[in-house]
């Protein structure tokens, strides 16, 4: 019987059971995000462009949507954020950096990362509220994306901290459609 | 003599304790303050600058992501693993909450299973769902969801979606089929140090209280869901132990068993891998940690609901009104629970590997918190966060919940919605 039968079987006749499978996880978890992230997948396939996030607001890189980077971070006692990170967590051997962000139409967008770290997006000095977020660690590409609503045509910046290895790739893509 | 009212319980239980504690005050509750950024909780008092410091230090601890062993420049934090559920106490935990509802048909980010095998087991007390590089997870937990469906007695439909688990992936085989699973959400951490400050008398004098089909059972401890853990330093040193594979003071060993010869053998992050400062100021936080302030209510609804929560029975066990010591003075508290451990029927109830069924006794689980948490949308209630509503919640309670179930059942809908906005008011 194979292990989807199985399951099927299992199920049926108890409210818990056991099944044994192999040790490799078949299933892709990208499926599991509460939205279609089919665009993330796809970005997070492509080959990234290298890129060093800053220490500083004004030595930050600009970034555009629709693009896989991969981030090379700084350490996180030597930056100087726009505004505090949003949630405070220790900073030992801790790695960050800082983007630069405009788009030009309003709306929702998704910031996508292949890693544990926090993020905050920087209006004017003040962070603007996420309106969503949504992770899954067992996706092969994006294991983490963190929704906003970003103003057109103002110069945000891009906060990543708390992250525990000095290296991350990230992608920022507009919504295609309410509740996607 | 006759039974004394819910309301005048906590009266009575404030005489339990020592008469040279100030009077019970008749104002407000303690402990509530509101929230307006979860992510910075103040204390629920005013702290001595010391307090204070292991209150801020303890919120950076609680939310800070763990790293393996050996990372460079994170010596304070370092040690996770190498088999865990969670990096952080934040992940399930989050922002002090409980944790989050399944998404998609999938399990909660905030989900463990708890393993309760014989000895020799190569499986630990959770099944660790993470690894570090260099070493496997033991397996994955899957859920398939089926429907039940009833009515209540003015013929409106209920549906209840009910959790069958599956251990999947697993990396040594099946565990004994004897071997318990317990899935588990993980409690809001809201009021911990509270709830601790409940004299041990005032469970007791409730149970005294209760007619005898709801009497419930004193637990061996005053948290987890069947009340086993004895105290907020118990419940984090398992925590820190078994769900992210740190040792600390109060558990010296992680999760590893005899059987994992790399997990044993990994480099640790110290000796205990949680420093004693950084235990006791999660300690602090935690038991510092206020509850949100309740919804305020037009003083009509809040009358009836409140009615209606004594009369269908709720109160005789979700006990509104409890005596705390703290620092010498007396207070009270809403909670909403009895601090004592019940049966609510088999389909609550865990199951063996096998799939046979285990009688548990579940400690009441504390209502307040409930406002904050339907104010932030989705929520997941009941022990493994298969309830998606207060409503919900309410409808898989059995066994000596029964006939609490029961009288809620036979409301009326203006009533049923009464309380309900009652309950999520808590």
């Amino acid at each position: 019987m194979n292990q989807a039968l199985r399951a099927v079987a299992c199920a049926a006749r108890a409210a818990a059971c056991v099944l044994w499978a192999g040790a490799a996880f078949g299933a892709d978890a990208c499926g599991e995000y509460k939205w279609d992230v089919s665009n993330e997948v796809r970005l997070f396939a492509t080959a990234p462009t290298p890129l060093d996030a800053a220490a500083t607001v004004q030595a930050a890189p600009s970034i555009a949507t629709g693009t896989l980077y991969a981030l090379t971070l700084q350490p996180q006692e030597a930056i100087r954020y726009a505004a505090p990170p949003g949630k405070k967590q220790l900073a030992d051997g801790a790695y960050g950096g800082l983007l630069r962000l405009k788009v030009a139409r309003a709306g929702a967008y998704r910031v996508a990362i292949d890693a544990a770290f926090w993020l905050d997006v920087v209006s004017d000095g003040r962070s603007l509220p996420a309106l969503d977020f949504n992770g899954q660690r067992q996706c092969a590409g994006p294991h983490k994306i963190v929704v906003y609503d970003l103003p057109a045509g103002v110069e945000l910046t891009l906060q990543v901290a708390a992250a525990s290895e000095d290296t991350a790739r990230l992608t920022v893509t507009p919504v295609a459609a309410p509740g996607t | 003599m006759p039974r004394p009212a819910p309301r005048h319980l906590a009266a009575a239980l404030c005489a339990l304790l020592p008469a040279t504690l100030a009077a019970v005050g008749t104002g407000g509750f303690t402990g509530r303050v509101a929230l307006p950024d979860r992510r910075d909780p103040p204390p629920r008092r005013a702290l001595a600058p010391q307090q204070q410091a292991a209150f801020d230090l303890g919120l950076l601890v609680f939310n800070t992501s763990w790293v393996a062993a050996g990372t460079p420049r994170a010596g304070r934090r370092d040690g996770l693993g190498p088999l865990y559920v969670a990096a952080s106490c934040d992940t399930c935990h989050n922002n002090g909450a409980r944790g989050r509802p399944p998404e998609n048909g999938g399990l909660s980010n905030s989900f463990v299973m708890q393993l309760d095998g014989p000895p020799g087991m190569p499986y630990g007390a959770v099944l660790n769902t993470a690894a570090l590089p260099d070493h496997s997870r033991e397996g994955q937990v899957e859920v398939n969801w089926t429907l039940r469906h009833g009515h209540y007695d003015d013929g409106t439909g209920w549906t209840l979606r009910e959790p069958h688990y599956a251990l999947t992936h697993l990396l040594y085989g099946p565990p004994p089929a004897a071997t318990i699973l317990r899935p588990r959400i993980a409690p809001q951490i809201y009021g911990v140090g509270l709830l601790e400050a409940v004299p041990a008398d005032a469970p007791r004098a409730i149970r005294e209280q209760q007619p005898r089909a709801v009497r419930g059972e004193l637990p061996a401890g005053r948290f987890g869901w069947r009340g086993e853990v004895r105290d907020v330093e118990d419940q984090t040193g398992r925590a820190f132990a078994r769900e992210m594979g740190l040792t600390s003071r109060p558990r010296m060993q992680d999760d590893c068993t005899a059987t994992q010869v790399a997990c044993r053998a990994a480099p640790n992050g110290g000796t205990p891998e949680v420093s004693d400062e950084f235990l006791q100021a999660v300690l602090t936080f935690q038991r510092e940690l206020p509850v949100p302030a309740r919804t305020v209510l037009p003083a009509d609804t809040e009358a009836a609901g409140r009615r209606l929560f004594e009369q269908t029975g709720c109160a005789a066990c979700h006990v509104l009104e409890l005596p705390v010591a703290i620092d010498g003075a007396k207070a009270r508290i809403d909670a909403g629970t009895d601090l004592l451990v019940h049966d609510l029927g088999e389909a609550l109830a865990d199951h063996r590997a096998d799939g046979t069924g285990v009688p548990v006794r579940w400690r009441t689980a504390p209502l307040w918190g409930l406002a904050q948490a339907l104010q932030f949308g989705d929520i997941a209630l009941l022990h493994d966060g298969r309830a998606a509503s207060v409503e919900q919640a309410i409808l898989w309670h059995g066994g000596q919940a029964a006939g609490a179930q029961r009288a809620f059942q036979r409301l009326s809908a203006t009533e049923r919605a009464q309380l309900l906005r009652w309950v999520g008011s808590l």
